[in-house]
């Protein structure tokens, strides 16, 4: 069964389209990755996934479970188990970290049907996902990614997506910036939430990311749209190769 | 000036001369004189005045207010007055019924030596000899028109003086009440707290009604003296009725190495105006005032403030933030003035607001007056709605967009609640706050 169905998707930001019919197809149980030039359109997909206001729907349609996804808000998403790690994670002064997790997770429950968890199940439940992230307990008194260090928002989303426990996680570039310890970090979350009715949308400029979390496809997005997908060799060619061979064959195409 | 104006500055002329009882002394009755001649020689705020641009003192001043209103009777009892100190574990607590201090409901927990709570009422009797001079000069203080009508009409309000190096240990909590039967009472309060050098003290100034809400007009004006290296933590928090007009004055005068930390959570009332002038005298002061403002329906809510740097090397700080919703509109009218002359003072301003809607306003004017070379000065001033981008970031991991938006509004609002050092104090704020924004259990939210 396929957990997410993108057809023909083609949307704009502040009127300039930058999506332009794209395609993309992920299985249920299988971590994608998108690899793609700067600016070609992978934060604008994975922010229209997440439903961000000011990014028009124009012609396609998005599948996730079978149901239109484009039809649910940005919490409704959520609760059905779609999360983003954003690429660049922000900050909310005034709000704090552990109170947000919380927060976020037993509006998911309660969405679901499911009993909220109190004070002292939260706690047990967060010390266990503290330990796979290896974030600093402090970070959970301060304010929502304010004053964080990039590595630490980074880290602070995966600790999120390992909480939440979501069906679709959509990585933004999660591994932009971090150092080889927190790498690993990021590709054991992903790895720990592997399972045959979970599935990853990996967004990263770098092969070395793909070395942790194979993936079981790679597409490339440019200008718009999924020019070339292949199994996980397709991202050590593009290691090595680069973007221009395969755009020089989509000019004539889009 | 119009003859509107004069017939109703002699009409509140006559209102503080009609405070004047025979039993009174000499030293009242000619404070009492003066002011009312002021009145009638000076006149009366006008929208043409600066201070007075957004907020037009004329319909409170043209109403047929009436002096001196009794309170229920019987009168309120411990059990009445429940709601607002049932969480007070202060050591001194002096209550004001309409404008009279109410023995039966305050208490004196602790005696300390060098501290004297005194009602003004008491003072102006004769029974407190050792403050009267302090009272009475500062009943002929130069001041402006509108706390005038305050000092000069109030009958009581409280008097307080601290001795050089004395150390109150917790809150000494000021409720001043309104339970006007019928409409139009006008409530005048004076409060006079001077502090000797190297004394501290934390003061609670509470404005509030009791159950019923009739039309009521509170004017206080609260003189506030620091010696040198005093320090106060000041708090007034106003949360007059729907229909009530609430006027506050603080007037503080600093020498050198004073501190002066005032936090005001203005919530009540259809018309609040809160005024604080602060005179950084000596050298090395420290001044923080804070501030939050809640407006709904056609709420008004002005402060103005003026930091006077005459001294050195003293630092100020002003952080006044408004949340506004439906029709109601806010004014931050903001002034730091520094002396010719003077080295080394850094004054930091800053006023943000939060509109929540379409019909919401806020006017904001932060004025810096620098004549010294020698200074370091900043003042900032925003108007915006919640973040955009905060808010998708919520709603992305499953907080829906109602739950959302209040916890963004509470988050721009803590940093004022975080000033309040008295817990039980702020845990009530926070559950304010919570309740005002439509959710549960805050404790946890923010650090
Ligand atoms: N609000 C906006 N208004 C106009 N153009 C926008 C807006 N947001 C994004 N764009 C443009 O859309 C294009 C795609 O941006 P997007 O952020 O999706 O790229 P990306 O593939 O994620 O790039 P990167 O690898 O650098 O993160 C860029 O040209 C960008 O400038
Ligand atoms: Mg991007």
């Amino acid at each position: 069964m396929n957990l997410l169905e993108i057809k023909g998707l083609e949307a704009s930001v502040g009127g300039k389209p930058i999506l332009h019919g794209l395609d993309l197809v992920v299985p249920m149980g299988e971590v994608h990755a998108i690899m793609g030039p700067n600016g070609s359109g992978k934060s604008t997909l994975s922010y229209v996934l997440a439903g961000k206001d000011g990014y028009e729907v124009t012609a396609g349609e998005v599948l996730y479970k079978g149901k239109n996804l484009l039809d649910l808000a940005p919490e409704e998403r959520a609760a059905e188990g779609l999360f983003l790690a954003f690429q660049y994670p922000v900050a909310i002064p005034g709000v704090n970290n552990m109170y947000f997790l919380k927060a976020a997770l037993n509006a998911q429950r309660k969405h679901n049907g499911e009993e909220e968890l109190d004070a002292v199940d939260f706690m047990n439940l967060l010390d266990g996902k503290l330990e796979l992230v290896g974030l600093d307990r402090d970070l959970l008194k301060r304010s929502v990614n304010d004053g964080f260090s990039g590595g630490e928002k980074k880290r602070n989303e995966i600790l999120q997506m390992a909480v939440l426990e979501p069906t679709l996680s959509i990585l933004d570039e999660t591994d932009s910036g971090l150092d080889i310890d927190a790498l690993k970090v990021i590709a054991d979350g992903v790895n720990s939430l592997r399972a045959p009715d979970r599935s990853t949308l990996l967004i990263t400029h770098y092969q070395r990311l793909l070395d942790y979390i194979v993936p079981d496809r790679v597409h490339v997005l440019a200008r718009g749209r999924i020019i070339k997908s292949g199994d996980r060799h397709l991202a050590l060619e593009l290691e090595e190769r680069g973007y221009a061979w395969l755009l020089e064959g989509s000019e004539t195409g889009a | 000036m119009t003859t509107l104006n004069t017939s109703i500055r002699d009409a509140w002329s006559d209102r503080i001369t009609s405070t004047l009882r025979p039993e009174d002394p000499e030293w009242v009755v000619s404070a009492k004189r003066e002011a009312a001649e002021l009145i009638r020689s000076k006149g009366l705020p006008t929208r043409r005045d600066e201070d007075w641009r957004y907020t037009d003192p004329a319909p409170l001043l043209e109403a047929d207010w009436r002096v001196g209103v009794d309170g229920p009777t019987p009168p309120p009892t411990e059990e009445d007055i429940r709601a607002f100190t049932y969480w007070d574990a202060s050591a001194v607590r002096v209550v004001f019924l309409n404008g009279r201090y109410v023995p039966e409901l305050s208490v004196h927990r602790t005696r300390t030596d060098g501290l004297s709570v005194v009602p003004l009422s008491e003072v102006m009797a004769g029974k407190h000899p050792s403050v009267e001079s302090l009272v009475a000069q500062q009943l002929t203080a130069d001041r402006p028109a509108m706390d005038l009508l305050a000092t000069g009409g109030a009958r009581d309000g409280l008097v307080l003086r601290l001795e050089d190096g004395v150390e109150v240990e917790g809150p000494i909590h000021v409720l001043c009440l309104t339970d006007a039967s019928g409409d139009d009472a006008y409530i005048p309060l004076f409060h006079v707290f001077e502090l000797g050098g190297a004394s501290r003290l934390t003061l609670v100034e509470r404005y509030a009604n009791l159950a019923s809400s009739p039309r009521s007009f509170t004017n206080s004006a609260t003189d506030i003296l620091l010696g040198p290296g005093a320090c106060l933590d000041h708090y007034t928090l106003e949360r007059e009725a729907e229909r009530a007009i609430h006027l506050g004055a603080r007037h503080v005068r600093q020498e050198d190495r004073s501190e002066f930390r005032q936090t005001t959570f203005t919530i009540g009332a259809s018309l609040a105006r809160h005024d604080t002038e602060v005179l950084c005298d000596g050298d090395e002061t420290t001044t923080s005032l804070g501030a939050l403002f809640l407006g709904e329906g056609t709420q008004h809510i002005d402060h103005r403030i003026l930091v006077h740097h005459r001294g050195d090397q003293s630092r100020s700080e002003q952080l006044f933030k408004g949340i506004l919703d439906e029709g109601s509109t806010g004014v931050f009218n903001g002034r730091v003035v520094v002396d010719e002359g003077t080295h080394g003072n850094d004054a930091q301003q800053s006023n943000h607001n939060l509109l929540l809607s379409d019909d919401a306003t806020v006017n904001t004017r932060p004025q810096l007056e620098i004549y010294a070379d020698d200074v370091s000065c900043s003042h900032g001033a925003t108007v915006g709605q919640l973040d955009p981008d905060s808010l998708f970031y919520l709603r992305t991991r499953g907080i829906p967009r109602g739950q959302a938006e209040s916890l963004l509004t509470y988050a721009f609002a803590s940093d004022v609640v975080d000033r309040i050092r008295i817990d039980f104090i702020r845990e009530r704020v926070q559950e304010f706050l919570s309740t005002r924004m439509e959710f549960g259990n805050t404790s946890e939210m923010t650090q």
